[in-house]
């Protein structure tokens, strides 16, 4: 790179504010931790209107993205999402499977991903313009949808610029189940191959899926770093209170609730728990989060939220990024609901443990986020998901939240999560690249203020 | 949400269910007058919710699910019928054409609704009920 100018990263993400999708959270913390480290960033993302009819958006986010990120939304098709009936062709009413058919192939045609491949061209087209008029040192593509790779592929081929992808899920590996997504010599499979064997750095979340894109692309292992989500910043320590003894304890749920959170089971748990435990019946599970993936609710979940009102559980809606830091303030206990094995951490349980509250984790066995909350001492898991197992641990939590001393315990707890903090991830990666691209190193002082002298925002939270 | 009115149209076999439920009820506590346009009767408790339930089209299937196939694509006889027969029926006709908005329940109403849309340029026009709430909540 030229000296006299910051690096300039391009950062790609499909999910970005004021999406609410999955790794948002992630994308938003890496673009302001890069700001703040000295380098101009663009991030490439697709329009608003894409959240706000599909996925659902949480406007109050965009406010969290350092000012000095310039953001350019690219324009993004998402025919199959799409329920205004007036925008359907008459083959689509007539022929629904016609139409399908037709339309993945010529998803697939530009790129081997269902519904996101088409994207490739205008993200490339956006790339390089913006190569051309501010010269990219290094672009970052966060994953899924993959198509996203593309922008840094293009570029390396036509400007030898570096690329990172950043896999906060994996394509070939189908996480919640632990199976190969497609084959090696698949379109898909040899389509990652390529953009993984021109990667500068390839970060994935967790170690188990570093270790299983190690054994697949094991020529690749050195390149390969584990950047987890992490959280953002503590919780104001003031936010933390013991249980009014007088008042039922509140448990609460925060996140995306999708068909592989174990809800259902949860419920049969919280039944079976009340009986039992004097502090259970009396007290209220709350959950926030969005019900399913998509702006419109998932009419199974909504229907097993609904039927387990009479038990004291209620669904109160999806909660603003702003809002996070008073909606933990809200409960006693947390319930961490999380479907998935080996391979599944999710961005919540860094964020959950640095309130230092009583978890309760209803996770299906050997999931990877019991890793990470072994040694954090007010984890309180279920043993499986038997409704026994699960009663087991809600009233071990409730006896957890009533202790005397429980300020101490929180303290305690806030200190074991500390090491998740993101910019202890992301400080090693963020160095490495400035060395990859020829940059000086950050002055100490990295948090430097916009071009209005305000300081870089903070952002709390994680994926919900 | 501005009152006005809603109409469901739901050509299938299956009667339209509970799923419905709650979504009538929100649409009637913001003012929404809820018709039902089906071919099958609906669930009891949706019956007793609902403003107004029209009937259209044929109750029993013919043949085998009421399918034909030709080649690998699989024909619902009601669809392109069901369709045309709430745009010539006059009760059908008036609800559709003064509805504010038009919701197809089922995959067979995608037809009907899409060509009542085209006669109903300021309706809302969309596939599920959960969609057309988020449209009136936006």
């Amino acid at each position: 790179m030229s000296t006299g100018r910051p690096p300039h990263l391009l950062y790609v993400a499909w999910g970005f504010p004021p999406s609410r999708t999955g790794g948002v959270h992630r994308a938003l913390a890496t673009v302001n931790a890069f700001s703040r480290d000295g380098w101009d960033v663009t991030v490439l993302t697709v329009p608003r209107e894409v959240f706000r009819d599909v996925t659902g958006s949480d406007p109050r986010l965009e406010s969290l993205v350092d000012p000095r990120v310039d953001v350019r939304r690219i324009p993004f098709s998402w025919p199959a999402q799409q329920t205004d009936l007036r925008s359907w062709p008459l083959v689509r009413a007539l022929l629904p499977r016609v139409w399908a058919t037709v339309r993945k192939r010529r998803d697939l045609r530009a790129f081997p991903e269902v519904g996101y491949g088409p994207w490739r061209f205008a993200l490339e087209r956006a790339a390089l313009a913006v190569h051309d008029t501010h010269p990219v040192d290094l672009v970052v593509a966060t994953t899924n949808p993959e198509v996203s790779v593309t922008a840094g592929t293009r570029l390396h081929e036509t400007s030898g610029v570096p690329y990172v992808v950043d896999y906060r899920d994996a394509w070939s590996l189908h996480t919640y189940s632990g199976r190969r997504r497609h084959t090696p010599d698949s379109p898909a499979g040899r389509a990652e191959a390529s953009s993984l064997g021109g990667a500068a750095e390839i970060w994935l979340v967790n170690e188990p899926l570093r270790r299983w894109h190690a054994t697949a692309y094991p020529h690749l292992a050195d390149r390969m770093h584990v950047v987890m989500n992490g959280y953002d910043q503590d919780l104001p320590p003031e936010l933390f209170r013991e249980p009014d003894p007088s008042e039922p304890l509140r448990f609460g749920y925060l996140g995306t609730m999708t068909r592989v959170v174990p809800l259902a089971e949860f419920v049969q748990g919280w039944r079976t728990a009340r009986p039992g435990s004097p502090e259970v019946a009396s007290a209220h599970a709350v959950l926030r989060g969005y019900l399913g993936y998509y702006a419109t609710p998932d009419e199974t979940l909504s229907a097993i939220v609904d039927d387990a009102a009479d038990a004291g559980v209620t669904y109160r809606g999806p909660v603003s990024k702003t809002d996070v830091a008073a909606t933990y303030a809200g409960f006693d206990v947390l319930l961490f609901l999380l479907g998935g094995g080996e391979y599944v951490t999710s961005g919540k349980v860094f964020e959950y443990m640095s309130t230092g509250l009583p978890i309760v984790s209803v996770v299906t066995p050997g999931c990877a986020a019991s890793e990470v909350l072994a040694g954090y001492p007010r984890w309180h898991p279920a043993a499986d998901l038997s409704p026994a197992s699960i009663a087991k641990a809600l009233a071990r939590a409730a006896d957890d939240a009533r202790s005397p001393g429980s300020s101490a315990l929180a303290a305690a707890a806030r200190a074991h999560a500390g090491r998740y903090r993101r910019d202890r991830q992301l400080r090693p990666r963020l160095a490495a690249l400035r060395d990859l691209v020829g940059a000086p190193p950050a002055t100490p002082s990295a948090d430097r203020p916009d071009a209005a002298g305000r300081p870089a925002p903070t952002t709390f939270g994680e994926s919900r | 949400m501005t009152a006005g009115s809603v109409v469901l149209v739901s050509l299938g076999a299956t009667p339209p269910g509970e799923a419905l439920l709650a979504g009538v009820h929100r649409l009637q506590e913001t003012g929404h007058r809820v018709t039902l346009i089906s071919r099958t009767p609906p669930v009891r408790d949706l019956a007793e919710t609902l403003d107004l339930r029209v009937p259209v089209g044929r109750p029993v299937l013919l043949g085998a699910g009421g399918q034909q196939r030709i080649s690998k694509i699989v024909m619902d006889p009601h669809r392109l019928p069901g369709a045309t027969q709430i745009l010539l029926d006059g009760t059908t006709r008036r609800l559709v054409t003064s509805a504010d908005v038009l919701v197809a329940v089922d995959a067979a109403a995608l037809p009907a609704t899409w060509l009542a849309a085209r006669v109903n340029r300021r309706a809302i026009a969309v596939n599920g009920l959960p969609a057309a709430l988020a449209r009136l909540d936006r």
